[in-house]
């Protein structure tokens, strides 16, 4: 109907609209007001805040190198949400476009700072890598370790001369002798060639202490040491973008929802504060304080705003992984006990644990702590047969959420893996891998076969998640430098892929509130757009070469291949009998997908839809930026590899070395 | 550029693997971003803009999507400008031109004015051209190798002339690189000559012959992006000296080969055999993947395990051809991985038994089923197996494998097309039989001849397959040739074009297929005669190996070849009889009377209107369709017909290359094809008496099958040769029950473990789930009871005892002085009673 036509509807055929009365006047008021004041808070303390950032990245205190108390980062990264909530409480719960627009920006704003954490600047280093700084003049100086400077030849090869008084460089300038002030102008940015932690932040949390009886003295001893320890590497900081633009597209993926908006804006900002604060926590209970964070919020986002059978589901999801996090807990009291250190920081017990429990008499120990951890995180990740919450919780969660669950909170689990599990129990973990690598293909073919007979598109994309995080999982159980790259790799790409087609799936219910796949058929035609994207993701998602799921998947099937340390016999190993087996997930996987597609796309028009549209605006800027990545990982993934390389080496060197295996080769 | 043409095309050889995807790329973004804008106003309201604020307004209205494709853009520039920083030799000219092309196609697929319309129409365009610019440098390597006599690649490494090809470093895992580059070795420059000669052709014809179909004209754009895709796949395969890139190129092809036999999205048919294909020869893949691990294993055991593998082809051969698995009691190895890539390479090329898909693929496009299911597609198994030659050598038992892999395939796929009615599916069989031809020649040990057949193949089958392209055209998509017939009159430059092809594949001299088939033949039979060795290094360190010795049973896959040579020879004569000659029956079938009994045929030439040279314009005849009156035949427009000619030239033409009639092995494709591989035989007597007698049993086909189709006396016979096998005809015409069996005994299991699976997961382990919840919840309620009941009752229980007996005692405190006083009073009583009774 043209304009024109609209405006010669008759008035009394229209909508009766209600006369508005006194009352409801002064609700409108109440919210105008409301609105005022809080969008005029809002707006003064945002540009505080991102001036501030500007301010403290120019005077380098946002990122300072070397210095664990002064980088503030990662607080920022992890707390910004917070102020997101905070603005939503205070907002008039009908002032919806206020709402949406903070909650976007307190998702975008640690989106931001990640990218330029990646992106940065980079400082100049010489060919040693040593940092290059200027002095006063704008001589070059390369910045050794010790304090000391090498002056280096400017374009026409002249180098500075410097006077040394008492161990003090002195510069020559206006006439007068000044010690030299050399300034290190740009700022760090991630750095790849880094194996250890970056962006790190140390701050006493809670000391427990107490008084020696037997001393004299009045000094007191520490029983437990917990700190505010933040930091990532390469195993977390891929999971730290990945969750970031997740959530921002998962935020612009949920401002279609209606009921209780402000609600679910501000438990949807402080689950992305628990998954941002697991992935950089480096303090066990820190750690386990956000890791336990992150259920509440999912347990009401499912609870209230999924489908209908949104309470159960909810309830199994909080349950089950609850269940599966008091035996971390014990895990972590047990793991402070046993080595004896009065700390709980991550890192430290990396290094301490795999000796203290490295003797013969001690091995249970590893063996039954690895339980434990494996425990917690197979529910998360899900492994078989751990997995059944999730099909129940992603089809019934709203679209975001689904996006956040299988994009975000699956990773937590591998992502424990990786982190805790593998390296402070390397040799449990190197006894162990063959049933992990069995668990894993069963995950893959399993998840394949199940995810096969569903009618329930949903269900179907549920159920491959499963089946792709079983190549996460023979990744890590192959113990070699293909196999974590692939893990890590698999982790990444599933985010994206999953991501996108929970938020395809979410598309096409909003509009038809039905996901049976035999009530469609033939909408290509009319949903163009949406059938390219789709059959991209789907793509993606069966391994296609050139995309991005096939990287995770072929380096895993490598690493497995290769890996020969069990039971070898001949040219046959055991992990070269479960590879053939995980490719027959593959074409399963390929059979389901394709299946799939024709059911919904393909084929004369199901002419009970002939009405529906393509994606609108909001749709496309949530999921183009996936299909993009899926694309150029597929086609060039050093860029990414590269991201966390460095760490997943050095993370397979220290597992075999501590588990006193040789490295090998391909 | 011309001069770096002219005189170093190997510079440019990159360019014909990029201009297709780019093209790829440029249609496909300009059609998703572009909108549909209609040239002309719809009402009035929208004439008062002045042009340029419409032009204004419609650049905004499509503009929403910029700012995220130009970040996407600039970011993907900045990386390719970093990498190629790093990229070795020869990348400087590309350095500059890169930064162009991503401007120019960025500027162009933004262009705000050009709408979807404008991209509908220039699509042929930009991929034909893309096409034609790769084969003009094709052609021009082509050339150099032939005048400078060279033998690139690895036959002799101190040759300087290829060192300018594109190679850089990809990505890498640790110390583990993965370099990539463009492989110029014999095969691939015959290959990539073929493929962009025969995609080229292709391209031009499918302006015609999609633009025709109301559907296709709707998807013009969406079909040629493509195909263009697809040949940028098959390029990247014949162009790749490293398995990854193959491997990917490899799949793109599979993606494309399912987009394009679904280009008929509507068709239930159709959506069907995409899946099919899809899966059929991704089993295959399975295998290549599991072949290309093992070649790893394989790495591990004959190199020092910490050297780092490499899929590089070169490296490969070099590291694993040396080492001796026999004497190591290895000897699987090299059988399993060469078995395993060879399972890849089956269920490309369409070989027993994962033949299936190919005929079903028939369902797409006739110019796809040309591209993709005959010239290019299919081949690059047998390039597969070309490009691994040297390990299948190495195992006697992968080797037999093939040969009769090959040779059931030929003949299987031989007598099928026999007994089909549907034009492209006669042709399907026989490229299926075709392929086992191939497979046939690599398994008895000349890649050679294999190589050679899958050149000629392509040019002459991409000619038939268009060609039954332009019948359908004519015949306004009838494709049963019981409906045809008499064509020969109205379509005679199809007529003359498909006769080529069709004596080129039935082996007639001296057309193309000739001297290639009959080259296998001659592989086999002086197989059979000497058995197959081994050249183990060149020059004059050369010693020959004995793989194979000599056995009477490979006489059969000789008798196999040459009955299946007459089948060809019957069939496709059978198919020319049917559809070309004798009398038009389309008019029989509709109950009229066919114009060729009375007056001349009157071919009138609809396409007169049409713009000759590029899209002939306007949907079919409808009206005369919907009046139920059978249209005449028409032949097809000049942009149809000139693709048929230049194929059929080549059809005709291009076995001369490879006659052994010029001796010595001085032809061109025993000296570019056959370095490094042994056996190529000599014109002697032999080879004369046996390049005769195929001859004579191609004629023997090609008179059977005239005479039992085209005559009425043929026709009787026929029928009462049908009648006494019917059995027999009945499994054949229903191609032996194989896709019956699968359906049976494959797929339908696997559907039935899935549900098992479901059931499994839904009833016992969620159920175990379930119940554990259901348990913990009755234990709370009995807790709860035991809490309730026995716990507080035991308190309770306590209390009310107490309370009891305070009930009990409580009337004594009552708090009346009279009780107090009567108690006082009664003890007081009982004290003095006790004081008088002692």
């Amino acid at each position: 109907m043209s304009e024109h036509e609209k405006r010669q509807v008759p008035a009394d055929e229209g909508v009766y609209e209600m006369p508005r009365t006194a009352e409801d006047m002064k609700k409108e008021l109440a919210q105008g007001t409301v609105t005022m004041v809080s969008g005029l808070i809002w707006t003064i303390v945002t540009i505080a805040i991102v001036g501030g950032i500007i301010k403290s990245f120019f005077d380098g205190t946002l990122i300072a190198p070397g210095s664990t108390e002064k980088s503030h980062i990662l607080t920022l990264v992890i707390f910004l949400p917070v102020v997101g909530i905070f603005f939503n409480m205070i907002a008039h719960g009908e002032s919806k476009f206020f709402i949406r627009l903070n909650s976007l920006v307190y998702t975008i704003l640690p989106f931001f700072l990640c990218l330029v954490m990646l992106f940065g600047f980079s400082i100049d280093r010489t060919s040693e890598g040593l940092p290059v700084a200027t002095d006063q003049l704008g001589n070059e100086l390369a910045i050794r370790s010790d304090g000391t400077f090498n002056p280096l030849p400017n374009e026409t090869g002249v180098v500075a001369t410097y006077e040394i008084h008492d161990g003090v460089y002195m510069i020559e300038v206006d006439g007068e002798l000044q010690p030299v002030e050399s300034t290190i102008t740009k700022n760090y940015f991630y750095d790849r060639s880094v194996v250890g932690m970056q962006f790190e932040e140390l701050r006493k949390w809670i000391d427990v202490t107490d008084k020696p009886s037997t001393e004299v003295g009045e000094s007191e001893y520490t029983i437990a040491k917990f700190q505010y320890h933040l930091g990532v590497d390469g195993i977390s900081f891929p999971l730290l973008l990945l969750t970031t633009l997740l959530s921002t597209l998962a935020m612009i993926g949920s401002f279609n929802i209606k009921m209780r908006l402000k609600e679910y804006m501000c438990w949807f900002l402080l689950l992305e504060v628990g998954m941002l604060g697991t992935f950089t926590a480096l303090d066990y209970l820190l750690f386990y304080v956000f890791w336990e964070l992150v259920l509440v919020p999912m347990y009401f986002l499912i609870g209230i705003w999924g489908g209908p059978r949104k309470e159960y589901a909810a309830l199994k999801f909080f349950l089950y992984t609850l269940f599966g996090s008091v035996f971390l807990l014990v895990g972590i009291i047990s793991l402070y006990f046993l080595t004896g250190q009065q700390t709980f920081d991550i890192i430290k017990l990396q290094e301490i644990a795999p000796i203290q429990l490295g003797s013969a008499t001690m091995f249970k120990w590893q063996l039954i702590l690895f339980g434990a951890f494996f425990l917690s995180f197979a529910i998360k990740v899900p492994i078989f047969p751990f997995h059944t919450w999730l099909p129940d919780a992603h089809v019934e969660a709203p679209t975001a959420v689904s996006v956040i669950l299988a994009g975000v909170l699956l990773k937590m689990g591998t992502y424990g893996l990786l982190r805790m599990s593998i390296p402070t129990f390397p040799e449990a973990a190197y006894v162990l891998a063959p049933a992990l690598g069995v668990l894993a293909v069963i995950n893959i073919v399993y998840g394949a076969l199940v995810a096969m007979a569903q009618t329930d598109l949903k269900k179907l994309v549920a159920y491959s998640s499963i089946s792709h995080m079983g190549f996460a999982l023979l990744g890590m159980a192959a113990m070699n430098k293909w196999g974590f790259t692939a893990a890590q790799l698999q982790i990444i790409n599933h985010g994206i892929i999953s991501g996108s087609l929970f938020l395809l799936v979410g598309v096409l219910y909003d509009r038809a509130h039905t996901r049976e796949l035999d009530a469609f058929g033939g909408l290509l035609p009319q949903m163009r757009m949406y059938g390219i994207v789709m059959i991209i993701a789907s793509m993606a998602n069966l391994g296609l070469p050139g995309l991005a799921g096939f990287w995770g998947e072929w380096w895993s099937l490598l690493g497995a291949v290769q890996n020969t340390e069990f039971y070898t016999t001949g040219g046959l190993s055991f992990f070269r009998i479960l590879a053939p087996i995980a490719l027959i997930g593959i074409i399963i996987t390929a059979a389901y997908m394709l299946l799939m597609i024709r059911k919904i796309f393909m084929g004369p028009l199901n002419e009970r839809w002939n009405w529906l549209t393509d994606m609108d605006a909001r749709e496309k800027w949530a999921i183009l930026p996936l299909v993009f990545l899926m694309v150029f990982i597929g086609i060039y993934p050093g860029p990414l590899i590269s991201l966390f390389e460095a760490s997943t080496l050095n993370l397979v060197h220290m597992v075999r070395f501590m588990a006193g295996i040789p490295p090998v080769g391909f | 550029m011309l001069e770096a043409l002219l005189k170093y095309p190997e510079t440019l050889a990159h360019w014909i693997v990029a201009l297709p995807f780019l093209s790829f790329v440029f249609i496909t973004l300009k059609l998703t971003i572009n909108k549909n804008v209609d040239p002309k106003p719809k009402d009035e309201s929208e004439k008062e803009l002045s042009p340029d604020l419409k032009k204004l307004q419609t650049s905004v209205m499509q503009g929403y999507m910029w700012p995220i494709i130009a970040l996407v853009g600039l970011l993907g520039f900045l990386f390719l400008k970093s990498r190629l920083g790093e990229a070795a030799g020869g990348i400087s000219i590309n350095s500059v031109i890169m930064p162009v092309i991503w401007i120019v196609l960025l500027v162009a697929i933004f262009w705000p004015t050009n709408s979807r319309h404008w991209i509908q129409k220039y699509a042929p365009y930009i991929s034909v051209g893309a096409m034609a610019i790769g084969a003009i440098i094709a052609t021009s390597l082509w050339i150099k190798t032939v005048q400078e006599g060279l033998y690139p690649g690895h036959a002799t490494p101190d040759t300087e002339i290829w060192k300018e090809a594109w190679k850089i470093n990809w990505y890498g895992i640790g110390d583990f690189t993965l370099p990539i580059g463009i492989k110029l070795d014999g095969f691939a420059i015959f290959g990539v000559w073929m493929v962009t000669v025969v995609a080229m052709c292709i391209q031009w014809f499918s302006i015609g012959y999609i633009w025709d179909d109301d559907y296709g004209r709707k998807h013009f754009g969406r079909y040629f992006a493509k195909h263009s895709l697809f040949a940028t796949g098959m390029l990247m395969v014949v162009l790749s000296d490293n398995i990854l890139t193959f491997l990917i190129g490899w799949e793109v092809m599979g993606l494309c080969s399912y987009l394009l036999i679904g280009f008929f999205t509507y068709k239930p048919s159709a959506n069907a055999a995409q899946i099919k294909a899809f899966i059929t020869t991704r089993i295959g893949d399975v295998g290549f993947m599991l072949g290309i691990f093992m070649l790893g294993l394989m790495f591990t055991y004959a190199n020092d395990p910490t050297l780092p593998f490499s899929f590089d082809f070169e490296h490969i051969k070099e590291v694993l051809y040396k080492y001796d698995w026999a004497k190591a009691n290895l000897g699987w190895l090299p059988t399993a991985a060469a078995l395993l890539i060879f399972m890849g390479a089956v269920g490309k090329s369409a070989q027993f038994p994962l033949h299936v898909w190919l005929p079903d693929a028939m369902e797409g496009p006739t110019p796809v089923s040309a591209l993709i299911h005959a010239a290019t597609m299919v081949a690059a198994g047998v390039f597969l197996v070309v490009r691994f030659f040297w390990l299948f050598e190495m195992s006697p038992t992968a080797m037999l494998t093939v040969a009769w892999i090959g040779a059931i395939t030929a003949f299987g796929a031989a007598t099928i097309g026999v007994v089909q009615y549907d034009i492209k599916r006669i042709l399907a069989y026989s490229t299926i039989s075709q392929l086992g031809y191939m497979m046939i020649g690599l398994g008895v040990g000349s890649a050679t001849a294999g190589m050679f057949h899958l050149l000629t193949h392509a040019y002459f089958k991409a000619l038939l397959f268009l060609g039954s392209g332009a019948v359908i055209y004519g015949c306004r998509h009838i494709q049963d040739i019981r409906y045809m017939g008499g064509l020969s009159k109205r379509m005679p430059i199809t007529y003359w074009t498909f006769l080529a092809g069709t004596l080129a594949l039935a082996g007639i001299f001296p057309f193309a297929g000739f001297w290639s088939k009959d080259e296998i033949l001659a592989s086999v039979f002086h197989m059979a005669q000497h058995g197959y060795s081994r050249i183990v290094g060149h020059g004059e360190h050369a010693e020959s190996i004995l793989m194979i010795p000599a056995h009477w049973s490979f006489y059969i896959i000789f008798i196999l070849g040459i009955a299946g040579a007459f089948l060809t020879a019957f069939y496709m004569f059978r198919l020319i009889a049917y559809t070309f000659l004798g009398r038009h029956k389309n008019y029989e079938y509709r109950g009229e009377q066919s114009p060729d009994y009375g007056h001349h045929a009157h071919g009138e030439d609809n396409t007169e209107a049409y713009d000759k040279w590029t899209v002939p314009p306007g949907p079919l005849e409808k009206e005369e369709h919907d009046l139920g009156h059978p249209v005449e035949p028409r032949e097809v427009p000049p942009s149809m017909w000139i693709p048929l000619v230049i194929l059929a030239i080549f059809a005709t033409v291009y076995g001369f290359m490879g006659t052994p009639l010029f001796g010595e092995g001085g032809n061109l494709i025993a000296k570019f094809l056959n370095h490094g591989y042994p056996h190529y035989p000599e014109l002697d007597w032999l080879t004369a008496g046996l390049m005769g007698s195929s001859l004579l049993i191609a004629l023997l086909g090609v008179h059977f099958g005239l005479k039992i189709n085209n005559t009425e006396a043929g026709a009787v016979w026929k029928d009462n040769l049908k009648a006494k096998y019917a059995g027999l005809y009945r499994a054949v015409y229903n191609k032996y029950f194989v896709d019956e069996f699968y359906e049976e005994y494959i797929i339908q299991p696997v559907f039935f473990v899935a549900q098992m699976a479901r059931a499994f997961d839904t009833y016992i382990v969620d159920g175990i789930v379930n119940a554990a919840g259901w348990l913990t919840y009755m234990i709370a309620k009995l807790h709860g009871w035991w809490d309730n009941v026995v716990i507080d009752g035991f308190v309770n229980g306590l209390a009310w005892i107490v309370g009891f007996f305070s009930d009990l005692t409580k009337p004594i405190q009552s708090g009346y002085v009279q009780n107090y006083m009567m108690v006082i009073i009664i003890f007081v009583l009982f004290y003095l009673l006790s004081l008088f009774i002692r």
